[in-house]
C-alpha cells in the first residue's frame, strides 16, 4: 500500500523542522520565538537523538515514534555533514558535540526561554542543522524531483 | 555583510522568486486542471469528484496564503504541489472509459461493508500486474496543511464540510486492467482492504511495540557493527557520530522490514479471514511462478511467500480436514463431491510448501532476523486484534466448511453456465454474498480442471470469469434493490 | 405450438430437471404476469461514435473499424441514461435467462414505453438452449428524450412450447455465448450475406 498518511508524516516532520530552524535565527535576533514550532521539534528530536538520554518508556505518539525512526540516520548524517562548521566553532569532539545538542534540545523544549546555555553563535548552528535535515527529509521523500528508476521487468505495485 | 554572505544572499533572493512564481503558477494551473477533471468525466462513483474537490479546496488555500508563506518554505510547498497533481491521474484513470466494468458497485458496497460507509473509494485499473491501494487521502491532506502553520488548519477543515468530506476517507483501490475480467484473481480485494484496517492498526500501535524492543534491537546490532568496524574508523573526527548513523540506519530498516512485514501479513490474514479459501487460493497461483524464499530487503520489504502462504494455510485448515459435519441437523460428509477436488488442490499445496530442514538463508541478516523474531513473537495478539477491527469481529471468519451447502449451489450452477448469483431457486432463492461466489467460482475451476485435464482453455476461463462478474453484480442489485422492491410492492 | 401461462411459468422456474427455464434475478414476484416475464435493464449500453465512419458496410468493414465505431458504457445503478430522439443504443436485459430444450421465447418491448417513443426493436426471438444476457436494441422514435434507469421493467418475455426439443440445444459455440452484456452485431459473420455483396464478389 501507499500509505499516504506515513509520506504525509514525514513531510509534517520536515516542514516543522525548517520551520524552528527559522524561528531560531529569529530568537537569535532578539525576536519573539514561536513557541509551539520550537517545543514541537524540541520534543521531537529527543526522541530521534539517542544520545539524549530521554528514556523511551516515556509515552510517545505512535506515529511519532515511527517518524522517530525514519528520521534518526538522516539526523546522524546532518551532524556528520556540518561537522566542518561545529569545528569551526572550536567544537571537535563528541563530548562537545553532545553538550550543544543538550543545550539546543532545552532551549527548544522551553519554546525559546531557556537560552542560558546557548551561545549566540550556536543559534546559527543549530539553525543549519535543522536546515540540513528538513532538506534531506525533503529530497528523500521526493527523490529530489528525479524519476525513481528501478531496473524492473515487471513493476509489482505502483507506488504513489 | 561580507561578499560570500551577499551572493548567497543573492542567490537564495532570486531562488525565492523563481519560486514564489512557479508555485502560483503551479496552483493555478493544478485548481484549473481539478476543476476539469471533476466536471468533466463520466464516472461510476461520486469519488473521483470528491478527491477533485479536496484537490482544489487544498490547493486554493495553499495560492491563497501564499504571500504569508515563508521563503524558506516555498521549496516544500512546491513539492506538496507537485505531489498534488500526480494525486490526479487517480481520478483521470477511474472514468468509466478508462473502466466499463459493472463490478464497480458491487466492489465498492463490499468494501464499505468492512471499513465502514464514511470510506470512499476510487477503482481504476492500473497496467501493473498486480492490487493496489493509496490512500488515505484527507489525512494525508489533513496533516499536511496543519504542518503548513502560516495556513489556518481551521479554515481548510471547515471547508471539508462544503464538500462533504468532514470525517470522511477517500482511498483508491486499483486492479491489474489485465485481469479485469477475472473474477477469481478479485479475491485480492480481502488483501488491499486489509491495507486499511493494517494502517489503522500499525499507526495505533506499532509504534509503541517498536518503542518497547528498540533499546534492545539497538544493543544487538550495535555489537554486530563493532565487531567489524574498518580500522580506519579510529581516524573518523566524529566517530561515535557516525557509528551511531550507521546503528540508527540499521535499526530503521528492522523497523521497516517489521512494518511492512506486519502489515502484509495482516492483509493476508484479513484477506482469508473475509474471503477464505479463495484468497488462498488467488495467492497460490499468483505466486506459482515467483521465488518462494526472497530475502525481504531484496523485495521491498515483502515477506517471503512461503513464509505468508504457510500462515494463510494454517489459517484455513479447518476447511481442509476431511471429516462429518451436520449440516440442518443430518450428518454429512465434508468436503463433499463437488468441494473435494478444491480442498485436497489447497492440501497439495500446503505439503508442496512444507519447509524442511535448516534456518532459511533470508534470515541470516541480522536486520531480517531482529525484525521477524519481533514478528513471531507478537503475530498472535496483533492478527486477533487486527481482526476484531473488522465488524464482524475475529470469531467470525470466512469458513467453507459452514458454508459448504451454499458453496455446492452454486458451484453447481456454474457447471449449467448460469450465474451464481443466487442461493436456492425461485421462489425462494436468496441473493448470494460476493465471498461465496468468489469460493464457488475457485471450487467450479479446480472441479472441472482435476475432472478434465482438457478443460481450462481461455474461452473456458472467460466464460467462468464473466458468469461470476454477472453473478457479483446481480448479487450486490438484489440485495440493494430487492428488499426495497419488495417494501413496495407490498404497499 | 401454444404460448405458457403463469402456472407453467412458475413450475418451469420451480423445475430441477432439463425442463427447468432460469430468468435470474427477479426482483419481484409482480415481474410474472398472466403469461410474460417482465424483465429489467441492465447497465451496459453501447451507443454508436457516428463521427468514427461514414456508412455501415457489413461485409466490408474489417473487425478493428467496427470496434472503433461503437463505445460502451456503463451506468451506475441509481444513475439515469438519456435516449435522445433518433438515437440507437443497444443494452441489455439484467436477468440471465437460461432456456430449456423446450421452450423458445420471443421479447416484446412495454406498451409504457412505446407510448412515449421507445422502440425496443429487438431480436425478438430466443431460441430453444440459449444462455444469457439478451441484447436490446433501443431506439427513441419520440420527439424528446427519454431517460431511462438501470433495473427498471422494460420489456416482457412471452415462452412457447417448441417441437421437438433440441436435444444438442446451444452447444455455447453459436455467435453469441452466454452474454452477460449487450452485444454488437456480428453481420460480417454472415457468409451468405456476402454472396449478394456484388462488390465482395467481384
Amino acid at each position: 500500500m501507499a500509505d499516504l498518511l506515513q509520506s504525509a508524516k514525514l513531510f509534517e516532520v520536515g516542514t516543522r523542522l525548517q520551520t524552528a530552524s527559522s524561528c531560531l535565527m529569529e530568537v537569535a535576533g532578539g525576536k519573539k520565538p514561536e513557541r509551539d514550532a520550537l517545543k514541537w521539534a524540541g520534543d521531537f528530536l529527543v526522541r530521534v537523538d539517542w544520545t539524549s538520554g530521554i528514556e523511551s518508556e516515556e509515552s510517545v505518539d505512535g506515529g511519532l515514534a515511527v517518524s522517530a525512526a525514519n528520521t534518526r540516520p538522516k539526523f546522524y548524517a546532518s551532524l556528520v555533514k556540518i561537522g566542518p562548521k561545529f569545528q569551526e566553532m572550536g567544537m571537535d569532539s563528541e563530548e562537545q558535540v553532545y553538550e550543544f545538542l543538550k543545550a539546543l534540545y532545552r532551549c527548544l523544549r522551553s519554546g525559546g526561554t531557556e537560552q542560558s546555555d546557548m551561545k549566540s553563535e550556536y543559534f546559527a548552528l543549530a539553525s543549519e542543522l535543522l536546515h540540513v535535515l528538513s532538506e534531506s527529509i525533503m529530497v528523500d521523500l521526493c527523490n529530489n524531483g528525479l524519476p525513481r528508476h528501478d531496473r524492473v521487468l515487471t513493476v509489482g505495485e505502483l507506488i504513489a | 555583510m561580507n561578499q560570500e554572505e551577499s551572493s548567497g544572499q543573492s542567490e537564495r533572493q532570486w531562488r525565492d522568486d523563481i519560486l514564489r512564481r512557479q508555485v502560483r503558477l503551479r496552483c493555478h494551473v493544478i485548481k484549473n486542471l481539478a476543476w476539469n477533471l471533476e466536471n468533466g468525466g463520466d464516472f461510476p462513483t461520486p469519488t473521483p469528484q470528491k478527491l477533485c474537490a479536496l484537490i482544489r479546496h487544498t490547493v486554493k488555500m495553499i495560492e491563497d496564503h501564499l504571500n504569508e508563506t515563508p521563503a524558506d518554505q516555498l521549496g516544500n510547498v512546491s513539492l506538496f504541489l507537485c505531489s498534488t497533481a500526480e494525486h490526479l491521474r487517480y481520478v483521470e484513470r477511474s472514468r468509466t472509459a478508462h473502466t466499463p466494468w459493472s463490478m464497480i458497485q458491487a466492489t465498492e458496497h463490499f468494501l464499505k461493508q468492512q471499513v465502514g460507509e464514511d470510506s470512499h473509494f476510487i477503482i481504476r485499473p492500473q497496467w501493473s500486474y498486480n492490487y493496489s491501494l493509496v490512500g488515505e487521502f484527507v489525512a494525508h491532506y489533513q496533516t499536511s496543511v496543519q504542518s503548513m502553520a502560516w495556513i489556518p488548519a481551521r479554515k481548510w477543515e471547515d471547508g471539508l464540510a462544503a464538500i462533504q468530506l468532514t470525517d470522511n476517507k477517500i482511498y483508491c483501490i486499483a486492479f491489474p486492467r489485465v485481469g479485469r475480467l477475472d473474477a477469481l484473481l478479485h479475491a485480492n480485494w480481502g488483501h488491499e482492504l486489509g491495507h486499511i484496517i493494517a494502517a489503522r492498526w500499525v499507526h495505533a500501535k506499532f509504534g509503541q511495540i517498536w518503542n518497547g524492543v528498540e533499546d534492545g534491537v539497538k544493543k544487538r546490532i550495535g555489537e554486530s557493527i563493532r565487531k567489524s568496524l574498518p580500522a580506519s574508523i579510529e581516524e573518523e573526527l566524529f566517530k561515535d557520530l557516525i557509528v551511531e548513523q550507521s546503528i540508527s540506519d540499521m535499526a530503521n530498516t528492522t523497523m521497516e522490514v517489521a512494518r511492512h512485514g506486519l502489515t502484509e501479513l495482516i492483509c493476508d490474514a484479513i484477506g482469508v479471514h473475509l474471503l477464505g479459501p479463495g484468497a488462498l487460493a488467488a495467492c497460490l497461483e499468483f505466486s506459482a511462478g515467483l521465488s518462494l524464499d526472497e530475502n525481504p530487503l531484496q523485495c521491498r520489504n515483502y515477506p517471503p511467500w512461503r513464509y505468508r502462504l504457510h500462515l494463510m494455510l494454517d489459517a484455513c485448515h479447518g476447511d481442509l480436514k476431511e471429516r462429518k459435519i451436520k449440516v440442518n441437523g443430518r450428518e454429512s460428509d465434508y468436503p463433499g463431491e463437488v468441494l473435494r477436488p478444491f480442498c485436497e488442490w489447497l492440501s497439495e499445496g500446503k505439503q508442496l510448501l512444507a519447509h524442511a530442514g535448516d534456518e532459511p538463508a533470508w534470515r541470516q541478516a541480522i536486520v531480517v532476523r531482529e525484525a521477524y523474531a519481533l514478528i513471531e513473537r507478537e503475530w498472535k495478539n496483533i492478527r486477533h486484534d487486527v481482526l476484531d477491527l473488522l465488524p464482524g469481529g475475529a470469531e467470525k471468519p470466512y469458513r467453507l466448511c459452514e458454508r459448504h451447502a451454499i458453496i455446492e449451489d452454486l458451484a453447481k450452477k456454474l457447471c449449467d453456465d448460469i450465474p451464481p448469483n443466487e442461493v436456492g431457486c425461485w421462489p425462494n432463492a436468496t441473493p448470494a454474498r460476493l465471498e461465496d461466489i468468489v469460493n464457488a467460482a475457485w471450487v467450479f475451476k479446480i472441479k472441472k480442471q482435476i475432472e478434465n485435464p482438457g478443460w481450462g482453455s481461455p474461452s473456458d476461463y472467460e466464460r467462468l470469469c464473466r458468469l461470476a462478474l454477472k453473478a457479483i453484480e446481480a448479487g450486490f442489485v438484489d440485495s440493494e434493490f430487492g428488499s426495497r422492491l419488495r417494501e413496495v410492492n407490498a404497499t | 405450438m401454444s404460448t405458457i401461462t403463469k402456472p407453467e411459468i412458475e413450475n418451469r422456474l420451480k423445475g430441477q430437471d432439463t425442463r427447468r427455464l432460469t430468468v435470474t434475478p427477479i426482483l419481484s414476484r409482480k415481474q410474472i404476469g398472466d403469461a410474460s416475464i417482465d424483465v429489467r435493464l441492465g447497465n451496459q449500453f453501447i451507443v454508436f461514435r457516428m463521427h468514427t465512419f461514414g456508412v455501415f458496410k457489413p461485409y466490408e468493414t474489417p473487425l478493428a473499424r467496427l470496434h472503433t465505431m461503437q463505445e460502451r458504457h456503463v451506468v451506475s445503478f441509481g444513475l439515469e441514461f438519456v435516449l435522445h430522439p433518433g438515437m440507437l443504443a443497444l443494452a441489455s436485459t439484467f436477468e440471465y435467462i437460461s432456456m430449456p430444450p423446450d421452450l423458445e421465447a420471443q421479447v416484446e418491448g412495454r406498451s409504457s414505453w412505446a407510448r412515449v417513443g421507445l422502440q425496443i426493436a429487438t431480436a425478438t426471438s430466443v431460441e430453444p438452449g440459449f444462455k444469457g444476457v439478451l441484447t436490446l436494441e433501443l431506439s427513441n422514435v419520440g420527439t424528446i428524450p427519454i431517460q431511462l434507469y438501470p433495473g427498471v421493467r422494460i420489456a416482457q418475455l412471452f415462452f412457447r412450447e417448441a417441437e421437438p426439443a433440441l436435444e444438442s440445444a446451444y452447444d455455447g459455440q453459436r455467435k453469441y455465448a452466454c452474454p452477460i452484456g449487450p452485444e454488437f452485431s456480428r453481420i460480417h459473420n454472415d457468409k451468405d450475406g456476402q454472396v449478394f455483396s456484388l462488390s465482395r464478389a467481384t
